[in-house]
């Protein structure tokens, strides 16, 4: 499937947080020291690593939330939606609002997203409740909201972060299913985890990250295989 | 498939989101929309008791003065206040998708304007019940209106921009607002109180200038100081302009800054 033209490109990154602790005293932490890859067309890349390797900063690097401190992200224009358990719903709003503001915030012309409104909330199986605020909303529904929301629309690229694992077993095997598809109809993604299944699952390929800095990149199986080789010899992982 | 991040869009979304919160903000109290009234009308109360009966420092007409100077100074204590989180406040949607930043306290500002316009509508019904003819001096109004929310904006992108980066700037933000309360004639007639040769120094803070002008046109039938109106139009929008490249310099910093 790969081989197509670069839709992202990572060269060398790095992003470090201040973190404050009083006036003069402040210090840094490295989420990111030197990470690489390319993204082509189609791909469905998985990202994976332990805890704290900065794989959520990735994430919002590639979604153009914050810019990187060292190397550089060249995006050749394609549009991307951030999928990750805190969807930034406004509770006090009504779901079917949230979801016309938050298709605009991606980006998405007004009309375009109220012409998906219904298929939207088709997806989420809301249904009644999608009139009311969202903080009346267990975890589960806001997050198949929000996952409907980044399905339907249709992005570029997805970036998904960890939230695979929402919903109740239907909700995520209908989600799976819908992924699969998406992808052989040339649908990109990028998705997160420490699940080295989930990657294996649903990636073509893979990175693995750790401690910051890229440990290798290629072939989802191959990298998959690797990481859980490391996982095992440092005694640290779940498996 | 489509993309477009153009100032329309921008724009609509405002709209949209003005609108939303508006409603939800209404639904959450059993009082909803009359909460916009009963503010002030109960803020009037508190220092009508406090200046017109305790201190006895009342005018003639007392109700309808404070009321005319605590509308606008409300309006713009609010937006100043409600600004300040606005960046910081709306972490968990910044995290999420790319917005420019400055959405956000124009959010904030376009909500509070609207209720502004309900309120002034109201105000005017008031005075009219309380027996102030209206003159042709109202008709200035609405330049007054503009050149407060202005104002307004200036303040609110001011104080936006920087507490994200030094969130103790807040105390001394309300601080501030409470100085500028005293400093501002909303509950003792100016020239009454402040001497003469300190009085181009209390006008050199525009929200007292404002208020005199909002008096003059409203009560007094008298045009308003048009030199100091221009002068707060002129410096509000440089400020403006400032403020929104200083946001835009930020955009991708302040998702880092509110973590």
């Amino acid at each position: 499937m790969s081989g197509k033209d670069i839709l992202i490109s990572v060269r060398n990154v790095g992003v470090r947080f201040m973190s404050r602790r009083s006036l003069f005293n402040r210090d840094y932490v490295e989420a990111l020291k030197d990470v690489s890859f390319d993204f082509h067309h189609g791909d469905s890349l998985g990202v994976i690593g332990r805890n704290g390797a900065g794989k959520t900063t990735l994430l919002r690097l590639l979604g153009g939330i914050i810019h990187p401190d060292t190397g550089e992200i060249i995006n050749n224009d394609a549009s991307t939606a951030l999928l990750s358990l805190q969807v930034g719903f406004d509770p006090e709003l009504s779901g079917r609002i949230n979801v016309v503001l938050s298709g605009m915030m991606l980006g998405f012309d007004r009309n375009y997203v109220e012409e998906n409104l219904d298929k939207i909330i088709a997806f989420s199986e809301l249904g009644e409740v999608i009139d009311r605020p969202v903080k009346s909303y267990s975890t589960g529904m806001s997050a198949r909201l929000g996952f409907s929301v980044a399905l339907e629309l249709n992005p570029d690229v997805l970036l998904i972060d960890e939230v695979m694992g929402v919903g109740d077993v239907e909700f995520r095997e209908k989600s799976t299913a819908v992924m699969k598809e998406k992808l052989l109809s040339d649908q990109s993604i990028i998705l997160v985890s420490h699940s080295a299944g989930t990657v294996k699952n649903l990636c073509n390929r893979a990175v693995w990250i750790e401690d910051g800095v890229t440990q290798m990149e290629g072939d989802s199986a191959e990298v998959v295989e690797a990481y859980e080789r490391y996982i095992c010899d440092n005694g640290k992982g779940k498996k | 498939m489509k993309k477009k991040q153009s100032l329309k869009h921008y724009i609509q979304l405002i709209q949209l989101k003005v609108a939303a919160n508006l409603r939800a903000e209404a639904a959450r109290n059993y009082l909803s929309y009359l909460w916009w009234i009963f503010e002030p009308i109960l803020h009037m109360l508190v220092y009508y008791f406090v200046f017109g009966m305790l201190l006895a420092r009342g005018t003639e007409n007392f109700s309808i003065f404070l009321l005319t100077g605590l509308i606008p100074w409300l309006w713009f204590v609010k937006t100043i206040t409600n600004s300040m989180g606005s960046i910081s406040q709306n972490k968990g949607l910044m995290m999420q998708v790319h917005i420019p930043k400055i959405v956000l306290p124009t959010i904030v500002i376009c909500q509070d304007a609207v209720k502004q316009t309900v309120v002034v509508a109201l105000l005017l019904l008031f005075l009219v019940l309380a027996g102030i003819e209206p003159s042709w001096s109202w008709s200035a109004l609405p330049l007054l209106l503009i050149t407060q929310i202005l104002l307004i904006a200036a303040c609110a992108y001011l104080v936006a921009a920087v507490v994200p980066f030094l969130p103790d700037l807040s105390f001394l933000i309300s601080m501030g607002l409470q100085m500028l309360f005293f400093c501002s004639g909303i509950f003792f007639k100016v020239e009454d109180v402040i001497l003469d040769k300190h009085l181009n120094l209390f006008y050199m803070n525009p929200m007292a200038n404002l208020l005199k002008n909002y008096r003059n046109i409203l009560l007094y039938n008298q045009w308003p100081d048009w030199q100091a109106l221009i002068i707060i139009v002129v410096l509000s929008l440089v400020f403006i302009f400032v403020m929104s490249l200083v946001i835009r310099k930020f955009d991708h910093v302040y998702p880092r800054v509110v973590l």
